[in-house]
């Protein structure tokens, strides 16, 4: 996966596809267990492989932020709201008490809030949904951050402030010019708050491209499924039957020995029993199929040549 | 009450005594709730949390008593039927299948437990509607000796359903149903519960806050406000023409996997106000774009317009 500058990438996928796995193991930060190998994770050019601690410190939090789905949980109960932005601010800010006061203030009223000075004081419990996870995100702007990885920003919250939420973050990206990583299960997020997509499926990217390419004219069968099994009220007819991918995602220790989808595929072939690469459709669009749709027709392709270009 | 009437809610209210800080405080989840479900229809409430929509299906399946007002199904008070009796008539259907299945038992005991419950039927009887239900709700017959502990979340939920129907009740409460699976066996599920309606004449009360899915099961909807229903009617007239400025906002608010879709700009921005501080006049006046004077002051009754009732003072005007 690739982000641009200022650019907002959607990383879809159902429940243990991979995304939030992912997107974290830009900032190094993966389970105990798990064995992170690549073969290349940059920032601005600089490789993150094999950093240590103290260089991840002027990382971390400085130049990529992370907003968790949960404001509760990832926000500290026993400090109030100024403790909690303030650490932040005393960590990677060289500001004296009142300038970081200021700071701290001016972000709470850019991302909305209107009485920050109250705020400030008030502990986490004392806040709504909403307002959590925007003090999460001003907690994230703190640095000015190059990058901000978004883990299901808004899933825990109700459908209106959902809307304000995901707003919210596009308009201060228009102004901070941050890259913004926004991991989400809900295609309806990513139709409005993202330039390109890439959709997780087992472990894999099976396929990405720009947002509109990828939700008009899905070449994967996974991506197709998903689309056709949401209603959309206007498109889908109301009460007939919707859309489904029959079957169930592999669990995660199957080995790859063939195509991840091939259980649950409308159209495969023999050729599916091998392992898929990701393969392009043309500069932006890529699909981990050999048997992509494209402009509405089934297009075969062959793997090993395909591999090699 | 109407002939057609299966749930009948009449000036339901519910009241709980919470300690907000340290204070006893009286948190009326519902306030003076009308409301007719047809035998045989969908009915959708709708509404962000804490608008009481669980409290009120909850007063519906009997499990709690209204403070105030009257439940009732077939005419007779919800609280009034025995547990048998009101277990053979509704059943619900819980948003979690991770929670709402005993882990210890097996598939085939979890769906035979209401009949076990009423003493009906033989042991081989028993087996054969359970693995009747198992084949209605589509879960292969072997699933029978697993545990939930087993089976995906899409399957769970299936089990539930299976659960529900075996004892061939006559209303299905569904609240959320769909909301904690993923998105290729979401659909599985809404299809097997419509085919369901379809093939028992069910008549279901579904519970949900995704509008998509509302459109694409009820024949009516009804927009819950703080304890309220602030509109209510059928499913395409509340869709192409909001009555109330609330119901406009969440159909705003909808997401939708389209191409060249911009994020919505909603014309309400402050939060939900809490359930123990409700706002004077109308509860929703601090976050509405028309509200004026009168709003602040006065709490709009419900107006019949047609087949649909809202409780606004400067409503949105219907299409000419």
């Amino acid at each position: 996966m690739t982000l641009d500058a200022g650019e907002t990438l959607a990383v879809v996928g159902e429940s243990g596809c991979g995304k939030s796995l992912s997107a974290m193991a830009i900032t190094g930060l993966v389970p105990p267990r798990a064995k992170l190998i690549a073969d290349r994770i940059a920032l601005k050019g600089k490789s993150l492989l094999g950093l240590r601690e103290r260089e991840w410190r002027g990382i971390r939090g400085r130049r990529i932020a992370v907003v968790f789905q949960d404001p509760m949980t990832s926000l500290d109960p026993c400090y109030t709201i100024e403790d909690q932005m303030r650490e932040i601010g005393r960590q990677h800010l060289a500001l004296d008490a009142r300038a970081l006061r200021a700071r701290m203030l001016d972000l709470l009223r850019q991302v909305g809030i209107s009485s920050p000075e109250t705020r400030l004081s008030q502990y986490p419990h004392q806040l709504s949904g909403g307002l959590r996870q925007r003090v999460m995100i001003a907690i994230a702007l703190m640095c000015e951050p190059e990058l901000i990885i978004a883990d299901e920003p808004t899933t825990a919250l109700d459908v209106t402030i959902q809307a304000q939420v995901l707003r919210l973050l596009a308009d201060l990206q228009k102004e901070h010019g941050f890259g913004l990583i926004l991991i989400t299960h809900d295609l309806g997020v990513v139709a409005g708050a993202a330039d390109r997509i890439a959709v997780m499926y087992a472990g894999q990217v099976v396929e990405s491209g720009p947002t509109d390419t990828v939700l008009s004219a899905p070449a994967h069968p996974y991506t197709e499924g998903l689309l056709h099994s949401i209603p959309v009220p206007g498109r889908t007819a109301r009460g007939a039957p919707l859309g489904f991918i029959p079957g169930v995602v592999p669990r995660p220790d199957a080995p790859h020995t063939a195509c991840g989808f091939i259980n649950r595929c409308s159209r495969p072939v023999s050729a599916c029993a091998t392992p898929i690469a990701l393969m392009p459709i043309d500069p932006a669009h890529a699909a981990r199929c050999i048997r992509p749709c494209l402009g509405g027709q089934i297009v075969e392709r062959h793997p090993a040549t395909e591999t090699a270009a | 009450m109407k002939p057609d009437a299966l749930i009948t809610v009449e000036g339901a209210t519910k009241d709980y005594i919470v300690h907000a800080e340290g204070v006893r405080a009286t948190l009326r989840a519902l306030r003076g709730i009308d409301l007719t479900v047809r035998r045989g229809e969908v009915l959708a409430i709708v509404g962000e949390s804490g608008c009481g929509k669980t409290t009120l299906s909850r007063l519906i399946l009997g499990i709690e008593e209204p403070s105030a007002g009257h439940v009732s199904l077939e005419g007779k008070a919800a609280t009034d039927y025995d547990r048998l009796a009101r277990a053979a008539l509704i059943q619900p259907i819980f948003q979690d299948p991770y929670s709402s299945l005993n882990p210890r038992m097996t598939i085939g005991q979890i769906i035979a437990a209401p009949l076990v419950v009423r003493g009906r039927g033989g042991r081989r009887e028993r087996h054969t509607q359970v693995m009747d239900a198992m084949r209605q709700v589509g879960l292969a017959e072997h699933l029978r000796n697993a545990y939930p502990g087993q089976l995906s979340g899409g399957q769970r939920q299936r089990v539930a359903i299976a659960r529900a129907l075996i004892g061939e009740p006559e209303i299905l409460v569904c609240d959320e149903p769909t909301s904690a699976l993923d998105v290729s066996v979401q659909s599985q599920i809404l299809n097997l519960i419509a085919e369901l309606r379809a093939r028992f004449s069910l008549t279901i009360v579904l519970i949900s806050h995704n509008l998509a899915v509302v459109h694409h099961l009820a024949d009516r909807v009804a927009v819950m406000y703080l304890g309220q229903i602030v509109e209510s009617g059928p499913t395409e007239k509340i869709f192409a023409s909001p009555r109330h400025h609330y119901t406009r906002a969440l159909l705003d608010a909808i997401l939708v996997p389209e191409a060249h879709r911009r994020l919505p700009r909603l014309t309400i921005d402050a939060e939900f106000p809490s359930p123990l501080t409700p706002p004077p006049g109308c509860a929703f006046h601090p976050r509405c774009p028309a509200a004026d004077a009168v709003c602040r002051e006065i709490d709009p009754p419900p107006v019949g317009d047609g087949d649909t009732r809202f409780r606004c003072h400067h409503p949105l005007p219907t299409p000419a």
